[in-house]
């Protein structure tokens, strides 16, 4: 079955994933599903531990390495005029072609993400000819208009430059360059700004946007800044406990939240402007307690133990996702209750 | 009525850090880590000091702990010039001014228990007997939310947020005059970090005190502080009280600075100015204006003189030449 225009690029069902440690058994991500359709950016947010670099690294199949396994669920990257391809299921050989090619990841830290003995053209290079059958010359070429396109000034003498002599934002934007040398149909940026100062990030996030818009990518954007997901972010995913608690629109997430710890999250952000507001207050709010022991998750909801609207029935069984409005979900049978 | 006076006074405050010269060159190089800053500390005044990577504003936090000497200039504490005071009269200092660090444990024992931690300062400074500084620890550990019990547990035992709260124990525990916050909640979950800065807004309001506050997070900065300094490339760009700053930003780094935050609003308008390239090299910063080479109202004269932090308006400075922008 070939995939049509309507099919969304990445579909994610039910993905469970879990990582055996000393303790017993940790499930990172237990039952998550969310679609991405082509040249849309889902942005995933939730803080620590909340499974959302998981869900990424299930995506790539990279958590094997740290102990970890995909147990059940559905990861399907679907292609204009190809066929499904099913993630979970593709022998090594093929999944190797999926990543660069198909699916690329950039990382926070991008100092350890390169090499440091080898140029930063060398790494383009290598990136580009492992995927596509050019020269060597060629490659080089395309090596430095992809810095070009990053916004790398004087491309032609810096792609011989090694990553130590490059700036933490300039380093971030080669990395970049590397995993869009490729053009992937999906880019997974997992908190790709984070260590970056506020200048360069607004550098880098209108990169993405811009080859965003003139490649078609789609892209999953991890990040626990609630200020860069609403200015990236076409539909928000909030993770807590390894699971998505809400999911919506951009505005509905911001505006008109529906999950109790979408609300706290938002509240406890303080809010930009609150200078010039006599009336705010210098208290913020905040979200009482701790997420739940990974080893010992609450039977009902998760979010329950530290919910100011928990009730009895919360502790009972773990809530669905209640279709909540257009496109929105959230995992909390109170939602009609809920507001900002 | 005269002013009164400031709890700490920074004059021309300057470091430079040498770089290690390559064979047979003559020319010594210098990274301009700060260049002549000045500015004042009131009294139960949180003063937040702003700015990206290297803009300096960890090296001014560390100089006023003297954790590193100044080149020149002056420390002016509760009316005495720290800033070359010798180790032995430093120690009595060390006292008055504390620091609460990003991660106040990655510096620190993880074999010893908590309650060791935070007694370590009152011993270094013979404060208390033994029995007292127990009691004592007892008493910082509920000030900051945390049972008395921690004392026995170690560092690793503790989340983020808690290991934070310990970390202003600490410096709680010789009660301190002045406190220098060095990015104390960027490493913290969302959450968390709200947790911590009302306690720090708490602490504020019960012992009054006094705090420079060093972050890079201009909203967390707008939220908690009174007065903010913005720094760039080790100098001064702009000092306003918030409501100022963020309101009517003067000069045009603030104003880049601010228009680069993301806002937690997918529905805001309003321009971003992107500040074109990188942060020059502090070895060889760019002469007169700091900021020239990536300011979109530079004139040919901003490679001139390098401008001084004037008073445009009572309490709001800035460093730039020109009054005809923002």
């Amino acid at each position: 079955m070939t995939t049509t225009s309507a099919t969304p690029l990445l579909e994610v069902e039910g993905l469970k994933t879990s990582f055996k440690t000393s303790r017993g058994i940790v499930k990172s991500v237990d039952d998550v599903s969310f679609v991405i359709p082509a040249g849309t950016t889902l942005g995933v947010v939730g803080e620590s531990g909340s499974g959302k670099s998981v869900t990424s690294l299930s995506i790539m199949r990279l958590v094997a390495r740290g102990g970890g396994s995909i147990d059940d669920g559905v990861i399907r990257l679907n292609k204009p005029g190809q066929p499904a391809i099913d993630i979970r299921n593709l022998d090594e050989k093929s999944m190797r072609r999926v990543r660069g090619n198909d699916i690329a990841m950039i990382f926070q830290e991008p100092m350890t993400s390169l090499d440091p003995v080898w140029s930063i053209g060398d790494q383009i290079i290598e990136a580009v000819r492992l995927h596509q059958k050019v020269s060597r010359a060629e490659a080089r070429e395309k090596a430095i208009e992809m810095l070009r396109l990053v916004g790398i000034p004087a491309p032609e003498s810096r792609v011989d430059d090694f990553p130590h002599q490059l700036s933490g934002g300039m380093r971030q934007r080669v990395m970049i360059a590397i995993a869009l040398s490729c053009r992937p149909a999906l880019l997974i940026a997992d908190e790709p700004t984070t260590a970056l100062d506020v200048t360069i990030q607004a550098q880098i996030l209108n990169l993405i946007r811009r080859l965003q818009k003139e490649i078609g990518m789609s892209v999953l954007f991890i990040t626990h800044n609630l200020g860069v997901v609403a200015e990236i972010a076409d539909r928000v995913a909030v993770m807590y406990a390894g699971q998505v608690v809400e999911e919506g629109p951009v505005r509905a997430i911001f505006s008109a939240p529906r999950h109790p710890y979408t609300v706290g999250l938002l509240k406890s952000i303080p809010t930009p402007g609150s200078s010039s507001n006599p009336m705010a207050s210098r208290k913020l709010d905040t979200i009482g307690g701790a997420p739940p022991d990974p080893v010992a998750l609450p039977h009902g909801c998760r979010f329950a133990p530290r919910c100011p609207l928990a009730i009895d029935e919360c502790q009972k069984a773990p809530p669905p996702l209640f279709p909540v409005g257009e496109n929105h979900g959230a995992r909390c049978i109170r939602w009609p209750e809920v507001s900002k | 009525m005269s002013a009164p006076i400031p709890l700490l006074d920074v004059r021309g405050l300057t470091k430079r850090f040498p770089v290690k010269a390559k064979p047979f060159s003559r020319q010594k190089k210098f990274v301009h880590a700060v260049e002549d800053v000045s500015f004042s500390v009131g009294r139960g005044e949180v003063v937040g000091l702003v700015g990206e990577s290297g803009s300096g504003k960890t090296t001014i936090g560390r100089t006023i702990m003297r954790l590193t000497d100044p080149t020149a200039g002056q420390i002016v504490y509760d009316g005495t010039d720290i800033a070359h005071l010798p180790r032995r009269q430093m120690m009595a200092f060390r006292r008055k001014i504390q620091m609460v660090f990003q991660d106040p444990f990655a510096s620190l024992n993880p074999r010893s228990k908590v309650g060791e931690l935070i007694a370590e300062g009152m011993e270094i400074h013979g404060i208390g007997t033994p029995a007292e500084r127990r009691a004592e620890v007892s008493r910082l550990l509920g000030l900051v939310g945390l049972s008395a019990e921690a004392a026995q547990r170690f560092p690793h035992e503790f989340s983020g947020g808690q290991r934070q709260r310990i970390g202003i124990a600490r410096a709680l525990a010789v009660s301190p005059g002045f406190i220098v916050a060095d990015e104390p909640v960027s490493a913290l979950d969302v959450s968390v970090q709200a947790q911590v800065l009302n306690l720090l807004q708490d602490l504020k309001e019960q012992l009054g005190l006094t705090i420079l506050f060093i972050a890079h997070d201009l909203s967390v900065v707008e939220h908690f502080c009174d007065r903010v300094i913005v720094m760039y490339l080790g100098r001064i760009m702009e000092i306003a009280p918030r409501e100022r700053l963020y309101a009517a930003p003067k000069h045009p780094y603030t104003e880049a600075l601010l228009s680069a935050a993301p806002v937690p609003d997918p529905d805001r308008e309003g321009k971003r100015i992107v500040l074109e390239g990188d942060i020059p090299s502090p070895i060889n910063p760019p002469s007169g204006c700091v900021l020239r080479t990536r300011c979109r109202y530079a004139l040919p004269e901003c490679a001139q003189i390098v401008p001084p932090l004037r008073e445009i308006a009572p309490g709001h400075l800035k460093a730039c030449i020109r009054d005809d922008i923002l």
